[in-house]
């Protein structure tokens, strides 16, 4: 079974990258197979409410990264999205490909009935990443996506600088783990 | 008194039209108003180098360096958004994200907030309570939001109702 997991800052090797690697790692331990979409290496522009993909079923602009990430979401079995904290929401990249993900609702939900988890990280302790993990579960409702926790609230949370966070890391494991937990119960 | 109203939506559509009838309320009322379209801008994504926490300018030449300006001498925000996914579009976001070197310098603003959706009013909440956050982030004050629901891009200009109360909330904000 396969993990997607996406990170959404454009800073490279910091913190949301170091997290996912992180969650990867322990899908990976858990026998999973893992693929990780970090998109300070992508390029996803925004949503231009064309509507073209009503009838297209996938997005008309072919001029950027969005269509390969697509796939590669509907490919998985659980999906893995990780945020910083910007302004109390998900950074702006996550949700220009957050919005572009109509065009996979409209491709008969896509990525319906798939279990999927939010860690957040933020700058300060009291930063506002439960805002970004309602945005981010909303993003999962509406999909159809299952949002699944850490076993006791609502998934990762964490404040940088991540290594020293123990507390933060404990909900990041606790919520992998529960999310290979429900895939391999559904698998039986 | 200066109102500067950022429309959020990526084509030409409701969320335009309630901002436009908004400002002819304000424009009534005498004060000076400017719309910036951000469907027609190009402004690129934050990297989150930080830099402009320390020189409180940003690093990247683009048509943002033109509304830092915009915002300071602005007394009253608009911001308008549809709604998408339970919250601003990501072309607002991108904004926002982007106004880091003017963090601070926005308190004591005003801001107002109109929201469209096609999903309900719990939906449209979402984007509303997004842009309710920033202002306090910010220290702006919140002193008028309108919702409506709409989905075509014609559609909330024959809404008779969603219009007169746009033209009434632009005079009433600058009362």
């Amino acid at each position: 079974m396969k993990i997607v997991g996406v990170s959404g800052s454009p800073r490279k090797n910091e913190n949301s990258e170091k997290v996912l690697e992180k969650a990867l790692s322990i899908a990976k331990s858990e026998g999973f197979e893992t693929v990780a979409v970090k998109l300070s290496e992508k390029k996803v522009n925004f949503c231009l409410a064309c509507e073209k993909c009503i009838t297209l079923k996938k997005c008309v602009q072919e001029n950027d990264d969005f269509n390969a990430i697509a796939q590669l979401l509907e490919e998985a079995n659980g999906i893995i999205i990780v945020s910083p904290t910007y302004f109390g929401c998900v950074s702006a990249q996550l949700k220009a490909l957050f919005d572009r993900g109509l065009s996979i609702r409209r491709k008969d939900f896509a990525l319906k009935d798939k279990f999927g988890i939010g860690i957040v990280i933020g700058r300060s302790r009291n930063g506002g990443q439960e805002f970004v993990m309602q945005a981010i579960h909303s993003w999962m409702h509406i999909q159809g996506i299952i949002p699944v926790s850490d076993d006791s609230h609502f998934g990762g949370i964490l404040v940088a600088p991540i290594e020293v966070d123990e507390i933060g890391l404990k909900t990041l494991k606790q919520s992998v783990k529960k999310l290979c937990r429900i895939l391999k119960k559904v698998k039986k | 008194m200066k109102v500067l109203a950022i429309c959020g939506s990526p084509r030409k559509g409701n969320t335009e039209a309630m901002l436009r009838r908004l400002l002819d309320g304000v424009k009534e009322k005498g004060a000076n108003i400017e719309l910036v379209l951000l469907k027609d801008k190009k402004i690129e994504f934050c990297d989150g180098c930080l830099k402009c926490e320390e020189i409180k300018s940003c690093c990247k030449d683009d048509e943002m360096q033109s509304l830092y300006g915009k915002l300071l001498e602005a007394d009253l925000i608009v911001f308008g958004s549809p709604t998408y996914f339970d919250s601003i579009t990501g072309l607002l976001k991108n904004f926002i994200d982007r106004t880091n070197p003017v963090f601070g310098r926005l308190k004591g603003k005003k801001m107002a907030i109109v929201c469209c959706g096609q999903a309900g009013k719990e939906s449209i909440q979402g984007a509303v309570d997004f842009l309710k956050n920033f202002a306090e982030i910010e220290e702006m004050q919140v002193i008028g939001i309108l919702t409506a629901e709409a989905r075509n891009p014609d559609e909330i200009k024959k809404d008779e109702k969603t219009m007169s109360e746009c033209f009434g909330l632009g005079k009433k904000i600058v009362e």
